[in-house]
């Protein structure tokens, strides 16, 4: 569907002059005039003429990964393919990216014959989270001359999915579950019968002592007990989403949020690497758990679920709700069977004026003896702090972090309370 | 003042290939095309230059300097060796140069196409072709505008299709045409190469690729196809669409020139080079034609009516259907038809007799012009047939008039005859002496008319002949007619020339006619060919019109006109000797020295008719130039109405008065106001003057000057007046300019310009007095410059 076609300002002054000369060579009987009038005339007319087929041009994308953390590059080939008869005006590519992604990309295609197909490589690198649109490439169609110009969209855009950075964090260190037992839980819960037994191929590094006979003997080939299959600990991760929890002027409380949104989606993968059955509450929305087959949705490959929860971490948004409510609605039906519970709080301003009500429910969610951890968010420099207080208070580990901290410190702060100035 | 990124040479080949191109439409009116090589060579050589100094400094200026030192050295190189000083050139090479360009610039004008390639014009060809291809390159590379330099390309075409009859062959137009389609082709082609960021892959085989993975864009077939769909369309297109008969906008080479080349044409010169040898001896047949009148009067083809540095053109033709008729009715006539057949001279010219009542020109478009009946057609009839007034005048009439009552206000004061009554400036002391010498004793007009044609061909002691005396150039050589009153020897021309000359310094308005004498009786029909050209002059007499006389003796011009012949009583009585002491500086003539300057005899009033002012600045006008020249002095007077206002306004001061300081302070916010250079509206002076230091980024000097101004300004608003202060008025001036041309200085040439030609003083000046006189509300009154009065 073209948008725009027509003369460019020089065919219209072609067109213009041209005219003129013609009638002055007309008038004056000056044929040599009338040639060089009618040639200038001509020349944006026929061009005209020559680009009024429809452009049927197919376009198909390829984007490398599919899903790229914020500051990764992903690889994009745009393939455009002739489809129509006849050659093509001389066309020129642009492909909108959006402007965090990087310049957009131009190339000139050229004239197309009949099954013509060129392709245009390029790399985008997002700078923020979210579902980016690449393209629909606008096409420019043209003549050698500068004096036509049609712009036609082909294609569709294609959605990249950035999701937020995460950074590896160190080890949970387990400090007890809600039964207030000191030390750490076996890493292995150890299997009963030999239903829930599983086998593997032996890799090299394996212990000899674990090699699992009878199936060694019955597939001619080294098997192993596969007993690494830890007990379904469950782990809860709250993520703050109010605006108001994340104030400041311009971008800063929109980097505290993004920082935010980095260390939740940080704990959450680390955690399911760690062997946790995760849920993540962000407002009234929880994601993992216990479908309703009651099989936690991190049952299955821990990088699939690390995905479903990365792509949730792309797409989380703050919300105008002043209230955590839905948040402690959430979690409320979880957290009693939580080994750990993670959260990832904004500091809001307001809590001094003794408006928290909402943040003392959600620290009185903590099971006595429970292992629980929070990283307050704080776009100030005061050096008070209500919420790390009123959560410390409550016997979190908590921990304050500025947007400009790294995460993984801020995870530290919380698994080492003892290192953690202040810490209960 | 940047050159684009790309330094290719491939935009300066086509730039220099367009050039050329263009110019190759000139060869058909020079004989010989080696001047193109010569010029495709030389501007080859300086875009090189160009080039090279492209890819040092990205200053256009810089490299058109370049380009201009090149060619000047080039240019010497080609057509001054002898003046170079060690390969360089030098101020004699210059004055060379401009010479040879003088000289060819003559050689044009006085030539018929197509004219002879010689050293000057070959060295005055490649000047035009290395002038025209540095502004090209300037135009198409520097400013990146290759369909601007179009205009330019089209000069030489102009030129070469208003100097061609029956217009310029296909070729010529397809050539600069193609030229400057590469030209304008490359520039898309580069700039679609600066527009991408990535390279399009190819992933199906194409053309040409321009690397391994990288695509054709099919770019060069494309306007290839456009190119050649274009041009040829144009040649179709021009060739279907009817015209109207030509105009010629330019008195030109173009009725001379034998266009179609075709040899059965002959071609005719609207100018006439009195100083040149006759040199060509062509009998080749022009036409036939047959009269129905007793005897046979010559064809005139053209009138030309000025005389300048020894050449005469015609007038600008005002072409129309029908012409003025000079012939009182009381004037016995009869009409006579001459029918020509064979005819092979070129269009537009064409022989007819006049006074001309009829013409069948055999379905050929045709135009007259009104002042001098020269017919105009568009293409060339083979047969015509003419009717023309065979007037029978006698000397009677010629020499009392219609009604017997001669005199100057019988002379029509049309441009036709103003101009006929203009004498040549170089020999006008000297004609003027002599005719008041031959014409002495002679009461009228007509019998001045027959003294002269009687001195020329009887009693001067001329001579006929082809070839003229050897004429020695140089700052001291004689103009044409002076050189043959010299010599005493020459042919139809110089006759012609010397006549009308002596008759406007009779008072007698008097144009060169030129055409075909009757030529050889053959099979009942005249032959004429082109030895029979001749020229002869036409003298006006109220109530007869333009008459014609025959100064030139021999027998092969054939008999003067029975009206021209003096009766017996009414020869001369007077006429000077032969001997070449007629010449005013000689001794023991009639004339004294010293009247020539004060009391020209007989010559006064020649170009002092009563014409009155208003007829004479009309006339004056009717030169394109004189209407460039008054349109540019009035352009130029325009626009320095609202600048001068606003010298007078700060001249004399803010109308709320003011302290020099304030007047200049006010000044400078006016005309910083005129840059573009505001300050916020309610700021003090210290906070204007602050505001404007830092948003133009002032050096520490200028800024310095500004304070110095504020601190004045302040003191004479603020302070208790002591009356010591001392006249500041030139510091604080030099202050405000020193501000003004920092400021400017950063600014655009247009704004600069803007600001000069129409300052806010001047603009509110007029808008006001405006208002007063249209009776509309007054303008708000607010002090320019944002500055406020506290007085």
């Amino acid at each position: 569907m073209p948008r725009r076609a027509g003369l460019t300002t020089r065919g219209q002054a072609f067109l213009g002059a041209g005219l003129t000369l013609i009638i002055a060579g007309v008038g004056l009987g000056l044929r040599d005039f009338t040639r060089v009038g009618a040639l200038i005339c001509l020349l944006p007319l026929v061009a005209l003429l020559l680009d009024r087929k429809p452009l049927a041009v197919r376009v198909t994308r390829e984007v490398q990964p599919a899903t790229v953390e914020v500051g990764e590059v992903a690889y994009v080939q745009v393939t455009y393919v002739h489809e129509g008869p006849g050659t093509t005006s001389l066309l020129l590519a642009t492909e909108p990216v959006p402007p965090d992604c990087g310049a957009s990309p131009r190339a000139t295609l050229g004239a197309l014959g009949p099954g013509g197909a060129r392709a245009l490589r390029y790399a985008v690198q997002p700078q923020h989270r979210g579902r980016r649109l690449l393209g629909p490439t606008m096409i420019l169609a043209r003549d050698p001359f500068g004096l036509t110009a049609r712009y036609v969209p082909v294609g569709r855009a294609h959605e990249l999915l950035v999701v937020p950075r995460t950074w590896p964090l160190e080890h949970v260190r387990a400090r007890g579950g809600p039964t207030g037992s000191e030390g750490e839980r076996p890493y292995v819960i150890s299997t009963r019968g030999d239903e829930d037994q599983s086998v593997r191929e032996y890799r090299d590094g394996d212990d000899r002592r674990r090699i699992h006979w009878p199936a060694t003997a019955r597939t001619g080939e080294f098997m192993v007990r596969h007993e690494d299959r830890p007990g379904r600990r469950r782990a809860v991760v709250i993520l703050d989403t109010r605006a108001s929890a994340f104030p400041g002027p311009g971008g800063t409380g929109r980097a505290g949020f993004e920082w935010a949104v980095s260390a939740a989606t940080s704990i959450v993968v680390h955690l399911i690497s760690e062997g946790y059955a995760v849920t993540l509450v962000t407002g009234g929305v929880s994601i993992g758990g216990e479908d309703a087959s009651g099989d936690a949705i991190t049952t299955g490959d821990p990088a699939d679920a690390a995905r479903t929860f990365l792509a949730h971490g792309a797409i989380v948004e703050t919300s105008k709700r002043p209230s955590l409510s839905l948040a402690i609605a959430s979690a409320r039906a979880i957290v009693t069977a939580a080994a750990l519970m993670v959260l990832v709080v904004g500091d809001e301003p307001q809590l001094a004026a003794g408006d928290n009500d909402d943040l003392h429910e959600l620290a009185a969610l903590r099971p006595p003896g429970g292992d629980c951890r929070a990283i307050v968010v704080r776009s100030s420099n005061d050096p008070v702090s209500p919420t790390l207080e009123l959560l410390r208070r409550a016997g979190w580990a908590a921990t304050a972090a500025h947007p400009s901290s790294g995460i993984p410190e801020a995870w530290t702060a919380v698994t080492r309370p003892k290192m953690a100035a202040g810490a209960p | 003042m940047r050159w684009d990124q790309s330094h290719a040479g491939a935009p300066v080949f086509s730039a220099v290939v367009a050039t050329v191109l263009a110019m190759s439409t000139l060869t058909p009116l020079i004989d010989s095309p080696r001047w193109l090589v010569l010029a495709f060579l030389a501007v080859m050589a300086v875009a090189s230059v160009g080039w090279c100094l492209q890819r040092m400094t990205r200053s256009r200026w810089l490299v058109m300097l370049g380009q201009l030192v090149a060619s000047s050295v080039v240019l010497g190189w080609l057509c001054a060796g002898t003046t170079l000083w060690w390969g360089l050139p030098t101020w004699t090479t210059g004055q060379r140069l401009i010479d040879q360009c003088r000289a060819a610039g003559a050689e044009v004008v006085a030539g018929t196409a197509p004219l002879a390639a010689s050293p000057n014009l070959t060295c005055a060809l490649v000047a035009v072709t290395l002038g025209l291809g540095i502004v090209v390159h300037l135009v198409a590379i520097g400013y990146g505008a290759p369909a601007a330099t179009g205009l330019l390309l089209f000069i030489p075409v102009a030129a070469a299709a208003a100097n061609t009859t029956g217009g310029l062959s296909w070729l010529s137009f397809a050539a600069p045409a193609g030229g400057w389609l590469l030209l304008l082709g490359r520039d898309t082609s580069s700039s679609l190469a600066r527009w991408s960021t990535s390279p399009a892959l190819a992933l199906t085989p194409t053309g040409t690729p321009r690397s391994e993975d990288q695509a054709d864009t099919g770019f060069a077939a494309r306007s290839l196809s456009l190119a050649i769909g274009g041009i040829v369309a144009a040649l179709t297109c021009a060739a279907i669409i009817p015209h109207l008969p030509t105009r010629y906008l330019l008195d030109g080479l173009a009725e001379g020139i034998n266009g179609s080349g075709n040899g059965a044409q002959v071609g005719y010169s609207s100018t006439l080079d009195v100083g040149r040898s006759l040199a060509s001896a062509d009998s080749s047949e022009v036409f036939r034609y047959r009269t129905t009148a007793q005897s046979a009067v010559p064809l005139r083809v053209i009138v030309a009516t000025s005389y300048e540095d020894g050449v005469w053109t015609r007038p600008t033709p005002t072409l129309g259907t029908t012409a003025r008729s000079d012939v009182a009715a009381s004037v016995q006539r009869s009409e006579q038809t001459v029918t020509v057949r064979a005819n092979t001279l070129a269009a537009p010219a064409l022989a007819t007799p006049q006074p001309l009542v009829g013409a069948d020109f055999k379905g050929a478009a045709w135009q007259i012009d009104q002042a001098t009946a020269d017919v105009y057609v568009e293409t060339r009839p083979s047969d015509y047939a003419t009717t023309y007034l065979a007037l029978e005048i006698t000397p009677a009439l010629l020499r009392d008039g219609v009604d017997g009552i001669p005199g100057d206000d019988r002379l029509p004061s049309n441009r036709t005859v103003q101009q006929s009554l203009r004498l040549d400036l170089a020999s006008a002391d000297r004609i003027r002496a002599l005719t008041a010498a031959v014409t002495r004793g002679t009461s009228n007009r007509y019998d001045a008319a027959l003294a002269i044609q009687h001195w020329l061909r009887d009693e001067g002691g001329f001579s006929y002949s082809l070839e003229l005396a050897a004429v020695i150039p140089g700052p001291t050589a004689l103009d044409p007619i002076s050189a043959f009153l010299d010599s005493r020897r020459g042919y139809c021309v110089q006759f012609a020339s010397t006549m009308i000359m002596m008759a406007r310094a009779s008072g007698i308005p008097a144009r060169m006619a030129i055409g075909f004498l009757p030529g050889i009786w053959q099979d009942g029909e005249y032959a004429v060919s082109s030895a029979d050209a001749h020229s002869w002059p036409e003298l006006y007499f109220p109530g007869a019109g333009w008459v014609r006389f025959e100064p030139t003796p021999g027998g092969n011009v054939g008999s003067p006109p029975a009206w021209s012949v003096p009766a017996a009583t009414a020869a001369p009585t007077t006429a000077p000797g032969p001997s070449p002491s007629v010449n005013p500086s000689g001794s023991g003539q009639p004339t004294q020295p010293g009247d020539q300057g004060v009391e020209p005899v007989d010559g006064e009033g020649v170009t002092e008719v009563d014409v009155p002012w208003v007829e004479r600045a009309r006339l004056w006008l009717t030169d394109p130039w004189h209407v460039a020249l008054t349109l540019l002095t009035l352009v130029l007077t325009g626009s320095l109405i609202l600048p001068s206002t606003a010298a007078i306004r700060h001249r004399r001061g803010h109308p709320h008065g003011g302290s020099d300081a304030e007047r200049e302070w006010q000044r400078l916010m006016s005309d910083l106001a005129d840059l573009g250079v505001t300050a916020p509206e309610r700021g003090t002076v210290r906070q204007t003057a602050n505001h404007i230091a830092a948003e133009e980024r002032l050096p520490e000097t200028t800024t310095n000057s500004l304070l110095t101004l504020v601190d004045a300004v302040e003191r004479d608003r603020y302070a208790r007046p002591t009356g010591g202060q001392g006249d500041r008025s030139g510091e604080l001036r030099l202050a405000a300019r020193h501000v003004w041309l920092t400021v400017a200085r950063g600014k655009t040439w247009s704004r600069r310009l803007r600001a000069f030609l129409a300052p806010s003083v001047g603009r509110l000046w007029w808008r006001e007095h405006a208002h007063r006189v249209t009776g509309r509300g007054q303008p708000d009154r607010r002090p320019e410059g944002g500055g406020r009065w506290r007085r």
